[in-house]
């Protein structure tokens, strides 16, 4: 396959739990994770997937897996729906998609050597010699910068980034296509998650994998991603190219995880915009009316309460969800920040909150 | 006060500097284990004034958070610590936990990362606060209550009152987080030492938080030992660095000049291993990993993993050096010019 071919095709993806009631006669009430999401990755390319907690992005990934079943939608692989695939179909798939997790101290077995535990995808699909087995696990372990000598010891001998590498190399072992990665570099230390993001770029390179990058660390989405796509709530609220995303955001969501994210400069953290929002991110339990980030918008304006903003495409590359594109000030496909440079419009106070003008 | 005289040997010889609000001082944590002690902290000195937030920046096992436990007499078991721990005028090095429990939390409070382990899920916030101000300022039931709601109000809990009653898992991490903000502050503490208190938050809620501690020290001149291995919480809220590595500091300084122009190599690799949001630079990760306890490299603790090392680097310890308001252990920084991020 070639890159820049669509690899996954994901088309109104829709994921929800049962959540039970309180009590013996509370009813049962569905939780929407992911509500209807849709997206593509080509073939070698790495899309990032940012949003906070309960925003529905690890079950897009599970989803993807098969980890859980989704109510609704389509996800088209090389072509083919992955929807409704029972179990060992699914699993005739390991090959060619794969995950990595975000802890690698519950990830990894602990009764297991590392031998054993990278070589796992391969022993239940393929029948290897000894030699065929150690000689596999040896050439993952050395792509991931690990001493294949090490494979006798066990997880806990291990420091977390180098448990995560462990994970890397045996979610690389059968080189597939597609590497779910979710927060896979979120709970290591500055440096060690340097190393890994860029042991991540260099396998992309030498294998053509692609990724989803699943983060809530906006930084190193950008840095590891060609497109990036915001979620809120379940759904997509913007979607571009990384630098369009992190540099110039159109959508109010995206601005205020921008501007929360402290550069290490005094004086850049000081010019920033600061968008610091209030309340918290909305419950999947109880998405608000209108657009889910009404509450807790700077520029919410009547609209925004009661109608849902569709997906529309901006003057560059990418999408948003924002009324402000197309009613009140009618941002017309423009970023953000065109509006905010019109101070006489719209601005933007101390304390974050934006005042009409 | 002789460790003030250590300490002030150390800082530019500016006598004008009113007494700090506290002093660490030749501060050294050997932990016992498995019949072997190691040196987890190393002769740690740094010193907090009224009002200033100051960062004790590491990665994991740089020693940080024994540092942090040690000014209250918090270490596990086994550890044991030596050197001095001034307090404005009193030594806490030594203290009896009778004596440290009239200062733990009133005087001198800390927040933890995980706000949910440091709550007791039994007790509801209102009574776990009251009982703190009950404690130490012996107040009434009444009066108490009353505190808790205005705690909850101070820190941007919405119906505070209603709050009190709820117990600590019908809050999200965010709001527990400003929870246990609430309970540090209760008594006003003159020092508040927070242990990567935005770590465990998503990113809109740690820029609140973040945001409530810096106005909690630009209005109530609470001053702060902020924990962390983020350069970027480190900019957004702190008055000046320490850092640390396998429990040595390596580095200190005004965040301003740490970040225009760091003289410790491992400073230098930090600020280059972040991702950067504003700017379209690789990071590029420092070479090797943190060494263990055990076994920390002779000389230089760095120098495996540094680029500038000469071989006097790999002989003998490294001394820290005064330079103006700076601090460095390295011998080389004279003439390293290095890169900061700012």
């Amino acid at each position: 396959m070639k890159d820049g071919e669509t690899l996954l095709d994901v088309r109104d993806l829709r994921v929800s739990f049962p959540q039970p009631g309180r009590g013996l006669l509370g009813r049962t009430r569905n939780v929407a994770a992911v509500r209807g999401i849709s997206f593509s990755i080509d073939a070698g390319e790495t899309l990032g997937l940012v949003g906070e907690s309960g925003s529905g992005k690890s079950s897009t990934g599970r989803a993807l897996l098969g980890l859980n079943r989704p109510s609704g939608g389509s996800i088209c692989f090389l072509g083919r729906e992955l929807l409704g695939l029972n179990r060992r179909d699914m699993g005739n798939l390991r090959d060619k998609i794969q995950m990595v997790f975000q802890d690698p101290y519950s990830s990894l077995d602990p009764s297991m050597t590392v031998l054993d535990i990278v070589a796992e995808p391969a022993d239940t699909r393929l029948k290897l010699s000894r030699s065929e087995r150690v000689a596999m696990v040896s050439e993952a372990l050395r792509l991931v910068g690990l001493d294949p000598t090490l494979r006798h010891r066990y997880p806990n001998e291990f420091s977390g980034g180098q448990r995560q590498r462990i994970a890397i190399a045996r979610a690389i072992l059968l080189r597939p296509q597609f590497i779910v990665c979710d927060e896979a570099v979120s709970a290591l230390d500055v440096s060690t998650k340097a190393h890994v993001v860029s042991l991540l770029k260099q396998i992309q390179r030498e294998t053509g994998a692609s990724y989803l990058f699943i983060s809530h660390d906006l930084a190193i989405v950008r840095n590891i991603s060609a497109r990036i796509a915001v979620m809120y709530a379940g759904q997509i609220c913007e979607t571009g190219p990384a630098d369009q995303v992190c540099l110039r955001p159109a959508h109010p969501y995206t601005l205020a995880l921008v501007s929360a994210h402290s550069v290490p400069d005094p004086r850049a953290h000081r010019r920033r915009p600061r968008i610091v929002l209030q309340g918290e991110p909305a419950s999947p339990l109880n998405p608000p009316a209108g657009c889910a980030f009404h509450p807790r918008c700077p520029f919410v304006m009547d609209i925004c309460r009661t109608v849902a903003p569709a997906l529309t495409p901006l003057r560059d590359n990418g999408m948003t969800a924002c009324h402000l594109q197309t009613s009140g000030p009618n941002l017309a496909g423009n970023s953000l920040q065109a509006m905010l440079d019109r101070t006489s419009t719209i601005a933007v106070n101390h304390s974050g909150n934006a005042a009409g003008g | 006060m002789s460790s003030r005289a250590d300490a002030s040997a150390l800082e530019e010889t500016n006598g004008t500097r009113p007494l700090p609000l506290l002093a660490v001082s030749g501060l050294s944590i050997d932990i016992a284990m498995a019949g072997r002690t190691t040196r987890v902290v190393d002769d740690v000195s740094f010193e907090i004034h009224d009002g200033e937030a100051v960062a004790l920046v590491g990665e994991s096992g740089s020693g940080k958070t024994m540092t942090a436990l040690s000014i209250l007499g918090l270490l596990p078991r086994g550890a044991t610590a030596s050197g001095s721990i001034r307090f404005r005028e009193q030594q806490l090095a030594g203290l009896p936990e009778s004596s440290l429990n009239r200062i733990r939390g009133k005087s001198i409070a800390i927040i933890y990362q995980e706000p949910m382990s440091s709550l007791n899920p039994a007790l509801t916030v209102g009574e776990q606060i009251a009982e703190t101000v009950r404690h130490h300022l012996g107040l009434g039931r009444g009066a108490a209550k009353e505190r808790a709601v205005e705690l909850l109000a101070m820190v941007g809990i919405p119906e505070p009152a209603a709050r009190i009653h709820d117990y600590p898992h019908m809050f999200s991490g965010g709001m527990l987080q400003r929870v246990g903000i609430a309970m540090a502050l209760s008594c006003e503490p003159a020092l508040l030492i927070a242990d990567e208190p935005t770590t465990a938050l998503d990113a809109t809620v740690q820029a609140q938080v973040l945001e409530l501690l810096a106005s909690l020290r630009d209005k109530s001149r609470t001053s702060l030992l902020f924990l962390t291995h983020d350069f970027g919480a480190v900019a957004a809220l702190c008055d000046r660095a320490v850092v640390m590595y396998c429990g040595e500091v390596v580095e200190v300084a005004s965040a301003e000049a740490l970040f225009d122009r760091p003289l410790h190599p491992y400073t230098e690799g930090l600020l280059g291993a972040m991702a950067r949001l504003d700017r379209n630079t690789e990071p590029i990760p420092i070479k090797g990993t943190v060494p263990l306890h055990a076994d920390f490299p002779e000389g230089c603790h760095f120098h495996p993993r540094c680029s500038y090392v000469v071989p006097a680097c790999t002989i003998a310890p490294i001394a820290e050096i005064a330079v103006a308001s700076r601090r460095v252990r390295c011998r080389r920084f004279r003439e390293l010019n290095l890169k900061g991020s700012a």
